[in-house]
């Protein structure tokens, strides 16, 4: 039984179609993170990608940023319940990064992402396939702050913002799936926004 | 999903019903506390005990007649000891769609709908042996109460200290708990009274002084607030040699 508040009105809107259940629209960029900003020099910052690919591979800032850049407008939604709509964002597609790697043995099926600082996140590898996800280092047309997780941060806006690991350091594919970091501290496993995945069944 | 468990001791049955966390359920307006200005305490009586750790948070719903609903995220205050009800302690944000409701309408008797806890990070209990230093910026001080209470209430000998940033004296939630405690250093930011005892000015360098010296092990960071609060707070811990994986932060916009 839900209970019915009756003074309550809320805000609705135009915007309610385009929302995931449960979301609000907000027009600022809220930062959310469990520790402290790592502290990252893009002369000594380094990306790897290892796992399940032909050529494991780690590249520098330089070779990175020289890769081709793609841009992406869309919407972005965090699980405490707010969304952005139709930001910018630019950056270096997973599957071009796959391709440098050699691309991924037979055996690839998960994703899992450390950043610097330590945290982690897993994805299944279909979702960053495609144009699904990238690692970023632009959005709104500016250079990732650290807050954002800039220099460069996975990106994958179809699932909750959590799993948009940021200070991205390492991408290890593998035959089985590892929980990263919310995903063993209560979040789901796979947070789509529009199933409203927010939150692991036990505690 | 709930899960109904039937057990049978001796002769009688018992049933034990579990509800999920993601499973919202009604909870009642038992009493409201107007801690400052613009932030109230609501007690809930809930269908059975919330059972909660320190430092965890809920989700709060409401649902209009038209069938529109809007759910906010709102860490616990009260401690996961001994507390039947489940307390918020909720902070007012200027046309904010769930909480003017909360803050305007919503009268004891009422009731909305709310599920968890959740989160598993930023909490405490006394397994945890090791020093504590809890830095909290304005509301972020709510998950904070719950685990100072939490931890005045366990068996736990291990040391706690809270560093608390309000604006002005009228801002302090939780006056008659926190002030006046050994353990609890609160700054004013803005202004104040005459008669102030506390430290004044944001955090800094001499404040952590004052209160890492209180320290004999390295403590366990926990800190809470405005997203750039919480950056000063975790740059200075750092530059005071509190490695990075001992400092566990909750931001808000």
């Amino acid at each position: 039984m839900t209970i019915v508040n009756k003074d309550f009105k809320g805000k609705g809107g135009d915007s309610a179609h385009r929302l995931p259940p449960g979301q609000t629209e907000v027009t600022i960029w809220p930062v959310l993170s469990y520790g402290p900003n790592p502290r990252i020099d893009t002369n000594t910052w380094s990306l790897t990608i290892d796992g399940e690919v032909n050529n494991p591979i780690t590249i520098n800032w330089e070779t990175f940023t020289n890769l081709t850049q793609t841009q992406l407008k869309t919407d972005i939604h965090c699980v405490t319940r707010w969304s952005r709509f139709d930001m910018p964002w630019q950056g270096v597609l997973i599957e071009d990064l796959i391709s440098l790697a050699g691309g991924l043995t037979p055996d690839a099926k998960h994703l899992l992402a450390t950043s610097y600082g330590g945290y982690t996140t897993n994805l299944p590898i279909w979702d960053v396939l495609g144009s699904r996800a990238m690692i970023a280092t632009h959005a709104d047309g500016k250079p990732l702050t650290p807050d954002h997780g800039g220099p460069a941060r996975l990106f994958v806006p179809h699932l909750y913002l959590w799993k948009s690991a940021k200070w991205i350091h390492t991408l290890t594919f593998s035959r089985q799936d590892h929980s990263g970091f919310w995903e063993v501290n209560g979040y789901h496993n796979y947070g789509d926004p529009w199933k409203e995945e927010r939150y692991s069944d036990q505690y | 999903m709930a899960t109904t468990i039937t057990v049978t001791p001796g002769k009688k049955n018992v049933t034990v019903t579990n509800i999920s966390n993601n499973e919202w359920v009604e909870a009642k307006v038992e009493s409201i506390v107007q801690e400052t200005p613009d932030v109230k305490t609501y007690s809930f009586a809930l269908p059975q005990p919330a059972h909660h750790k320190a430092g965890q948070h809920f989700e709060l719903r409401l649902t209009a007649p038209n069938g529109y609903q809007a759910a906010r995220p709102y860490s616990a205050s009260s401690s996961s000891k001994n507390m039947p009800q489940l307390e918020l302690t909720i902070q007012h944000v200027p046309d904010g769609e769930v909480s003017s409701y909360l803050f305007n309408t919503l009268e004891i008797g009422d009731s909305v709908e709310v599920r968890g806890p959740f989160g598993k990070f930023f909490t405490w209990d006394e397994s945890i042996a090791q020093p504590i230093l809890l830095i909290a910026g304005g509301s972020g001080v709510v998950p904070m109460h719950s685990i100072f209470t939490t931890h005045q209430l366990s068996n736990a000998s291990s040391e706690m200290q809270l560093i608390y940033s309000a604006r002005m004296f009228e801002n302090i939630i939780f006056k008659d708990d926190f002030l006046n405690k050994d353990a609890i250093t609160i700054t004013l930011t803005q202004d104040a009274p005459s008669d102030w005892h506390g430290a004044t000015g944001r955090i800094n360098q001499q404040l952590f002084d004052q209160v890492l010296e209180r320290f004999t092990d390295t403590p366990l960071c926990y800190v809470c607030g405005m997203s750039s609060f919480v950056s000063v707070a975790t740059d200075l811990l750092q530059k005071n040699g509190v490695p990075i994986e001992n400092i566990k932060t909750e931001r808000f916009a």
